[in-house]
């Protein structure tokens, strides 16, 4: 069994800053890291690489820069890494970046399995998956917490629903997104990313892919950002409480009680 | 009864350690000024240890080190956990015989104050303190289980906490930005939101900001940044009833961080004219986490495969960046400029809580009474100015 | 020409979901003069999500909608990103607010987290936005009849609805009380105070990131963007300074409370109930107090 997994570099920190102008997150002195719901969508692809022997091939779109989560990817068990970079895949929305991304995916391999994290900290739409699966004409599956069961040509799905977990069989070739922290996601050590850092990564530009230029990247987009708003006080302020430390607690006490209810 | 104003800038270990000081003065009335709060700047990336035997603090300066130490043991025998205290013990190895002859020498002095410490080479007992090790690079170690790591953050709320209960007064989120000058020597301030303060003595503990503290006032500081990369481990194998300890290499030391390891590179074999370790930056525009350069894992990979090859197969958790105040000759720069009234508490080079303690006892006296001490006098800015 | 707002809901126990009248109010608020209409999936079929989309762009082709509001839900948003792909059209996501300015219909959202909100239009029509729903209650009550319920066609089988049981409880993700621990807690050593108060209180630990990477709490505690998505009915935060990696992790709730010594802490702006103290003082009261 062949599976891809589609990652992407988001900002790690607490603290951001967005450019007014572009829109866009200002990234410098900003840590760099994988998405997180991307790391557990890696790691239930390493554990299903444990089962079966499959191979991982480790797909993501960005700018030089982020190798660095293929690298990652790779320290972590995936076999092999893709940049998928352009100027012109860049700024696209959602749909722009899943044609980009399928293309691709469909350039390389028949993959049966494609795992997506279930949304990205810094989008966080959850389009991006669902839209690759139907680009590659496949069914999906959003949301994925387990996958209790792995055939050549299906697998068996959880999702929970209403308090309730759902079991789904679902046939491949599929796509799938995994549920953000739904696995304690595998840490790469130290020895595997010293590994890591010798390998050498494929490159997929739009010389292979040759996509239309109006279709993908910034001009391609349509949903448009017009403006750009700070908060500085949201609406939003807490009701706060006072009194004395005794006062606050009984208060604190009588608002759980009603909340249980 | 006349008071003396004295004015701090900066909230980590060494205004705090100087407030709480100072507060024991009844004719002292001292105001700190903390921009972000209590503690969380440099000071609460630092790793805490006050090792008994280390050479991060030349054994000249003993002294100062055994009173950091016994000043936050006395803090924690007051109300437990107020110094952060984690008693794990503390094992220093020798990777030569020069680094071998100063850790007994440490051990010598720390039994001569009433502490444990042994020198051991049996390798299995070595193994058994420290199981992830390799111990064929190495000629001994040395061990005491009367150390550990202590808590920069919560060692500075508890001298804050103790300064205001002694009359002293705290402002957060407040930052200075202006410093009153009239007739060659400084007689106040301003803050953020205007507010303007007279004070007798200002005091810069501003640690890695001194340089941009000193330029609002004309005195050049001549600290330089060196870089403290931190990495969190989490270890492949966890062990019941185990405690890992502090642990010290020449090039590197790491203690626990819960049930992860905390691992760094040690200062002293920072080379100030080589720009991968250190030059003048900007700590705002430090990122809350990672900023950790690649070279750096490379070193930290090289170290953990050659002495302890355990932690090379460990998962890297996470990473910060912080920045060391370093003077040339990696001692802090304390007391008179040649600004009347503009006092330095600065440059403590990232062993801040181990020396904030014994330098603010000092240094209050000497505000106060005019009574210098050997140390401040070895300490003194004008050492620096000679070169 | 593009006519009408087309409000989709979830078909479930023979009802419109919850948030339907929520939908319809915010399409009336719009103020334009179109007609609404409800459509929708039913029970099981809302996991078919090749086949539903498919029905759903057939349903769109057919109406030529001017706007299609979503509710902002996974197992919607699944369906809705296909149909989009499928109709080509834009779909924006996760809108707190919509209105019409100058005659063009915009909608506001946050961007990364909650630092910043942006505006967004839509290039073509139908103008398709999912809204971030339960900020406030609908008036008005929908029943089966209401809505135009759409078939998807499951013969190719791809996706097979086994059965639904009930869940394990995990700890965390389902705990009712969950107390939310932070850096604040950290620095004035309240660990133990807050896992002392949880037992008593019979709440879930849960933490900020922070407090994983330095070992104090284990990964599946983390709350927040890196580690667990929680609904309990009651959370309470400790020493938590808000930062929206953490409280994005937190949703649906009844009671959040927030407990902090800097009154400017982010926090005060996400919770419902605010106390600017030391945090260890109030969980020692709480504590004798249960």
């Amino acid at each position: 069994m062949r599976i891809a997994v589609c990652v992407k570099q988001v900002p790690v920190s607490e603290q951001v800053k967005m450019d007014p102008v572009t829109h866009s997150l200002i990234r410098n002195n900003i840590e760099m890291g994988m998405n997180a719901a991307d790391c557990n969508a890696l790691t239930e692809a390493i554990r299903l690489k444990k089962q079966t022997g499959c191979s991982i091939d480790v797909f993501t779109m960005g700018g030089y820069e982020a190798r660095s989560v293929l690298f990652t990817a790779l320290a972590m068990g995936a076999d092999e890494g893709y940049l998928v970079t352009d100027r012109q895949f860049a700024g696209g929305d959602t749909l722009g970046t899943a044609k980009v991304l399928a293309e691709a995916l469909k350039h390389t391999e028949k993959y049966d399995l494609i795992l997506c994290g279930c949304f990205s900290s810094d989008g966080a739409t959850g389009q991006v998956g669902p839209m690759i699966a139907q680009l590659m004409e496949a069914a999906s599956v959003t949301e994925v917490k387990k996958i209790p069961k792995v055939e050549e040509a299906c697998l068996e799905v959880c999702k929970t629903w209403q308090g309730k977990l759902v079991h789904l069989e679902l046939k491949l070739p599929a796509v799938i997104t995994i549920s953000l922290g739904c696995n304690t996601p595998i840490l790469p050590t130290l020895r595997n990313q010293m590994k890591a850092k010798k390998r050498t990564l494929h490159e997929i530009t739009n010389d292979a892919l040759h996509m239309d230029s109006d279709a993908v990247g910034l001009s391609g987009a349509k949903s448009l950002v017009t403006e750009t708003l700070w908060i500085e006080k949201t609406g939003k302020h807490s009701h706060m409480l006072t009194g004395t430390a005794e006062e606050i607690a009984d208060q604190i006490l009588d608002l759980v009680e009603e909340a249980k209810h | 009864m006349k008071k003396k104003k004295i004015g701090i800038i900066g909230g980590g270990i060494s205004g705090a350690a100087l407030g709480y000081h100072l507060s024991l003065y009844e004719d002292a009335e001292i105001v700190l000024f903390e921009k972000d709060r209590i503690g969380c700047g440099t000071t609460a990336k630092s790793a805490g240890t006050v090792c008994l035997f280390d050479d991060s603090l030349n054994n000249r300066y003993w002294d100062v080190r055994l009173y950091g130490f016994e000043t936050y043991r006395k803090m924690e025998a007051e109300e437990k956990g107020s110094a952060g205290f984690d008693q794990t013990g503390t094992l220093v190895v020798a990777t030569s015989e020069e680094v071998e002859k100063t850790i007994k020498t440490g051990i010598a002095l720390a039994k001569a104050a009433g502490y444990s410490g042994e020198y051991i080479t049996d390798k299995d007992k070595i193994r058994e303190i420290l199981p992830g090790i390799n111990t064929d690079p190495i000629l001994g170690a040395g061990y005491t289980k009367d150390d550990g790591y202590f808590d920069g953050t919560m060692i500075s709320n508890t001298f804050v906490k103790k300064m205001k209960a002694n009359g002293g007064t705290v402002y957060t989120g407040i930052e200075v930005t202006e410093l009153i000058k009239e007739k060659g020597a400084v007689t106040g301030l301003k803050v953020s939101d205007g507010t303007s303060y007279e004070f007798d003595i200002v005091v810069d503990c501003t640690g890695p900001w001194s340089r941009f503290t000193g330029e609002m006032v004309g005195i050049d500081v001549p600290i330089w940044h060196t870089k403290a990369e931190a990495f969190f481990l989490a270890p492949p194998v966890k062990r019941e009833n185990y405690v890992f300890p502090v642990i010290k290499y020449p090039a590197f030391y790491g203690l626990r961080a819960g049930e992860n390891v905390f691992i760094c590179k040690s200062h002293l074999s920072m080379d100030l004219d080589d720009p991968m370790h250190a030059g003048q930056w900007n700590p705002d525009l430090l990122p809350q986490t990672g900023g950790t350069d690649e070279y750096f894992i490379e070193f930290l990979f090289d170290q953990m495969d050659t002495y302890i090859p355990e932690l090379a197969d460990s998962g890297l958790s996470s990473s910060w960046l912080s920045y060391r105040a370093e003077t040339r000759d990696f001692l802090p720069i304390i007391g008179e400029t040649p600004l009347k009234n503009y006092l330095l508490a600065t440059g403590y080079g990232g062993n801040g809580v181990i020396e904030a303690p014994a330098v603010s006892r000092d240094l209050a006296k000497y505000i106060m009474r005019g009574e210098s001490t050997m140390l401040l006098e070895e300490w003194a800015f004008q050492r620096l100015l000679k070169k | 020409m593009p006519h009408g707002i087309y409000i989709y809901t979830e078909i479930q126990d023979s009802k419109p979901a919850p948030y339907t009248a929520e939908l319809v109010s915010l399409a009336k608020k719009l103020q334009i003069n179109d007609p609404i209409y409800l459509f929708g999936l039913e029970g099981t079929d809302i996991f078919y999500e090749q086949e539903a989309a498919v029905a759903i762009a057939d349903y769109m082709k057919k109406n030529d909608p001017k706007i299609v509001i979503v509710p902002a839900i996974g197992t919607a948003k699944a369906v809705f990103s296909r149909a989009a792909v499928i109709l080509d059209i834009g779909m924006t996501a996760d809108c707190t607010e919509l209105y019409v300015e100058n005659g063009v219909f915009k909608q506001k959202k946050p961007a990364f987290g909650n630092e910043v909100m942006v505006v967004t239009e839509e290039k073509d029509f139908p103008a398709l936005v999912t809204v971030v729903t339960g900020r406030y209650k609908g008036t008005e009550e929908y029943g089966i009849e209401d809505v135009t319920i759409l078939k998807p066609e499951i013969s190719e089988k791809s996706v097979q609805f086994l059965d639904a049981s009930v869940q394990q409880t995990d700890e965390i993700s389902d705990a009712e009380i969950i107390l939310a621990v932070g850096r604040g807690v950290m620095e004035q050593q309240g660990y133990e105070t807050a896992v002392q108060l949880a037992q008593k209180m019979g709440a879930a630990v849960g933490g900020t990131r922070p407090l994983v990477d330095q070992g104090v709490i284990p990964f599946e505690h983390q709350i927040g963007q890196t580690g667990c998505v929680v609904h309990p009915k009651c959370c309470i935060f400790a020493g938590v300074s808000g930062a929206i990696q953490h409280t994005e992790g937190v949703r649906d709730t009844n009671l959040t409370i927030a407990i902090n010594h800097d009154p400017n802490a982010a926090i005060f702006s996400f919770a419902d109930y605010g106390i600017v103290a030391d945090v260890n003082d109030i969980m020692n009261q709480l504590i004798e107090k249960l």
